[in-house]
């Protein structure tokens, strides 16, 4: 199921960005018990994560906690660069 | 409370708490990996497995503890993120919270990740459960440069924080101290969090519809989860009288919320509460806490696709010829104590009350000591597999692994999570099948739960052990790891076919994983659960293997034809008969012989088995029994030299695993039983007698595991499921052994 997520200009998604460095999630793009685990996790609009790596899987750092994540999902996260 | 929570029983150690209703309750919850199961074992003073993986803690544990003479009833609940459950064991959590509204929550909170731990922490507050925080892992917060006003937080969350270094036992005292100034208070001040305007705008008018329904939580916190679309919530709210017109005012405004916000509900508030979540941790912190660049770097290598995968292989390899190779001077210490002096004493003790040669020697030398001995002797392999596996779970290493195993997972249509229980599966199968509750949906458990018993679980070990030890002398470790490795593709096959056909979806089932931090493995933990582990399995011999070795022993005695009781062929006895029956139907295997059908037929009843009636069926009337007796300080000299002798062959095959010096060739000359066992595979196949055993290990790696892992299957999945997996193992072992025999004649092996 899809959801409209909020246009932020420059807006991208978490598989795309183009280095790896500290974004800000600014939306999510799904449903169901994806985004119950998301919200649970903290992988929600307003959190800050830092890209370790970029390809496939996934490895981002948010808070104290390093996640792994599948591509597939990581398309599902709205993101844009975090300035700090 | 809901069927599927099992039973305290079930908790290995601690016992189930009759009688201990009146007891405050007190329920010790966190977030995965924040040392909930440690903080447990020390509050309890009871020993139970620790893990490091995400929603490790799978059956239901009891303890119970004092303070000032006042008794606590401490129940360990499965570690959440949150408490809208997505799991079926996080739904284990909040379905206790909600429905039996314990009087104290013990919330583990991770002090090296305070944003992460402090969601549940947050959420438990907000549904005005008594709390008492436990703030783990301070130490490895404090060398990360994080310090944290304890003072400050307890007042922003309305509960005592206590800090805490569950690995060392450190503040235990003082958060049992906190549970029994907690119970003594009198209410819980649910903690506000402001939602935002619009979200606040949909709140008030079902706080207001939801006030008849306070006993349940606060209305507030029910209207929150209402609109976050927490279906447990929904359910009980649904049960009482006008829930339905609640329910349907909440769907509403979650309409209302979603268009004005253009984000699902449970976004905006999951937002706006790690917002308040960071304020909170600014506000109460000083802190420099990143992670840590080396965990990064390794991470990264642990993780990639392929060199992630070549490590996760050779750590396999590693462990399996750790388990297989170094123990191997131990099993045969083991082995030379059972069948010589432990059988002679006992021949002696039999003779010495003049029984000696009739039944009772048949019963206790052929029927127990042949029986249990010959599993027994597989105690240091198991024992080294434990520990191994521990080292894995406590090292945090399990979801790296989970994390590379993910695409290949996916491949075979399971989630990558399902690793977890698949490897569990190679201690035991039993347990495996209840931890696929960690798994998110019903499809997922069913296709996981049909593919664990594919898994090689350690008792299978012994049988490959036995039989490659005399057919495949010297790759003993070659075999075991291609039993594995085909125990792994089997499983991924069977959920590839289940899952296109019967159980056949669209949806891609998301992975995120957390990684939990590394630690080097703690010894204590560690010891722990190999020791308990082992031991639980050396009680199973000491009952499920004591009494099958009696009832084959029975069997065997049992004249079919002539002959008197307990002196009868072996071909002539019940067991003979039974095994007769069968047999046509495994001499497409190379399995000709009546006795290797009754092995097997034996080993329905748990894998291990199959070795001690092996044992039971071969070694019969060339035991120690007979042989004279030897002077009692040879049979020291087996027992304490050879252990000596056994402990420096175990020390210097270790660096052979790695690929350093050698290990010590083997010498041994085969014994009466090894001999009569190849003798009787090469009968059964007309002379194909390697490819024969070969056809056999895989039988036992594919069939039914054990009546304990059907009886699992049922509990979890139905009797009917049950059946259909029973029935397809055994389709499955039987086509797996006959390929593996003509595939091997045609190639003109063996």
């Amino acid at each position: 199921m899809r959801r409209r997520h909020r246009r932020v200009v420059g807006s991208d998604r978490l598989d795309g960005v183009a280095s790896s460095g500290r974004v800000r999630v600014v939306g999510v793009a799904a449903g169901g018990s994806l985004v119950h685990r998301l919200a649970a996790i903290g992988l929600v609009p307003g959190a800050v994560v830092t890209v370790v790596r970029r390809r496939h899987p996934l490895l981002i750092s948010l808070g104290g906690a390093s996640l792994a994540i599948d591509r597939h999902t990581a398309r599902s996260i709205v993101v844009e660069a975090a300035v700090e | 409370m809901r069927s599927r929570v099992v039973p305290a029983a079930r908790c290995h150690s601690s016992p189930p708490l009759r009688g201990a209703g009146d007891f405050p309750v007190v329920a010790i919850t966190g977030s995965p990996n924040s040392g909930k199961t440690t903080l447990f074992n020390h509050l309890a003073g009871a020993r139970q497995l620790v893990g490091n993986w995400p929603g490790h803690t799978v059956e239901r544990c009891e303890g119970r503890f004092e303070v000032d003479d006042t008794s606590y009833r401490l129940v360990d609940l499965p570690g959440t993120f949150g408490l809208i459950a997505v799991s079926a064991d996080e739904e284990i959590t909040v379905d206790f919270l909600l429905d039996e509204r314990p009087d104290i929550v013990v919330t583990v909170a991770d002090a090296s990740n305070l944003d992460g731990s402090l969601h549940l922490v947050a959420q438990i507050a907000e549904a005005g459960l008594r709390q008492v925080i436990a703030l783990n892992m301070v130490d490895v917060a404090d060398r990360r440069g994080t310090r944290i006003d304890t003072d400050e937080l307890a007042r922003a969350l309305g509960a005592e924080v206590i800090p805490t270094m569950a690995r060392r036992g450190t503040g235990m005292l003082e958060v049992r101290r906190a549970v029994a100034s907690a119970a003594g208070s009198t209410v819980a001040v649910p903690v506000v969090i402001d939602y935002g305007r619009s979200l606040e705008r949909a709140i008030a008018p079902l706080v207001k519809a939801l006030a008849s329904h306070d006993g349940l939580a606060p209305p507030r916190w029910l209207a929150l989860q209402l609109l976050a679309g927490d279906e447990a919530v929904g359910r009980r709210v649904a049960a009482a009288t006008g829930g339905g017109r609640i329910l349907e005012a909440a769907a509403a405004a979650r309409a209302a919320v979603t268009a004005e916000t253009g984000e699902e509900p449970e976004l905006v508030i999951a937002e706006r509460r790690f917002a308040w979540i960071r304020s909170t941790v600014h506000r109460v912190s000083v802190s420099a806490n990143a992670t840590p660049r080396w965990r990064n770097r390794v991470d990264r290598v642990l993780t990639h696709r392929v060199v992630g995968l070549a490590a996760f292989l050779a750590i396999m390899w590693v462990v399996l010829r750790f388990t297989t190779d170094v123990t191997a001077p131990m099993v045969d210490w083991i082995g030379a104590v059972v069948r010589g002096p432990v059988s002679r004493w006992a021949a002696g003790l039999i003779g010495l009350v003049g029984l000696e040669g009739g039944w009772v020697e048949g019963l206790v030398i052929d029927g127990i000591l042949a029986g249990v001995g010959a599993v027994l002797v597989f105690v240091p392999v198991l024992g080294a597999l434990y520990l191994m596996l521990g080292m894995l779970e406590d090292s945090g290493y399990l979801a790296r692994a989970a994390t590379v195993m993910d695409r290949l997972m996916r491949a075979a249509g399971l989630p990558g999570k399902a690793f977890v229980p698949l490897v569990i599966g190679f201690g035991c199968n039993v347990p495996a099948i209840y931890a696929t509750r960690t798994l998110d949906t019903k499809r997922d458990r069913l296709l996981t739960g049909l593919a664990v018993p594919f898994m090689s679980c350690s008792a299978r070990l012994p049988v490959y052990v036995l039989l490659a030890g005399i057919f495949f002398a010297g790759n003993t470790g070659v075999v075991v790891f291609s039993m594995y490795l085909l125990g792994i593709v089997v499983a991924i096959l069977v959920a590839l076919i289940v899952g296109r056909t019967a159980l056949a979806e669209n949806d891609r089932v998301p992975f995120v994983m957390v990684l939990p931090d590394f630690r080097l493995p703690s010894a204590r933990v560690v010891w722990a659960s190999a020791r308990q582990r082992t031991w639980s399995m050396v009680r199973r011999a000491g009952t499920v293997i004591l009494s099958a070795s009696v009832v084959v022993w029975l069997l065997l005695s049992i004249p079919l034809g002539g002959g008197r009781f307990g002196d009868t062929a072996v071909a002539d006895s019940a067991f003979g008969g039974v095994s007769r029956l069968v047999s046509p139907a495994m001499r497409p295997l190379g399995l000709g012989e009546w006795e290797q059908s009754g092995a097997l037929l034996s080993g329905l009843i748990a894998k291990e088995v199959v070795v001690s009636t092996t044992a039971q069926l071969y070694g019969s009337g060339s035991d120690a029994a007979g042989q004279p007796s030897v002077a009692a300080d040879s049979d020291l000299n087996t027992i304490g030299g050879g252990f000596v002798r056994a402990l420096t062959a175990t020390v210097r095959a270790i660096p052979a695993l790695f690929g350093f010096g050698t290990p010590d060739p083997v010498d041994d000359a085969p014994t009466d039983l090894e001999s009569a066992i190849r003798e009787s595979f090469d009968t059964g196949s007309g002379g194909h007698g390697s490819l024969a055993a070969l056809a056999f290990i895989v039988f036992v790696l594919l069939y039914t595991p054990c009546v304990a892992a059907a009886g699992a299957l049922r509990h979890e999945f139905g009797t009917r499921l049950m059946w259909v997996s029973v029935t397809g193992q055994l389709v499955v072992a039987w086509l797996g052994a006959f390929v593996v025999y003509h595939g091997g004649l045609l190639a003109g092996l063996g």
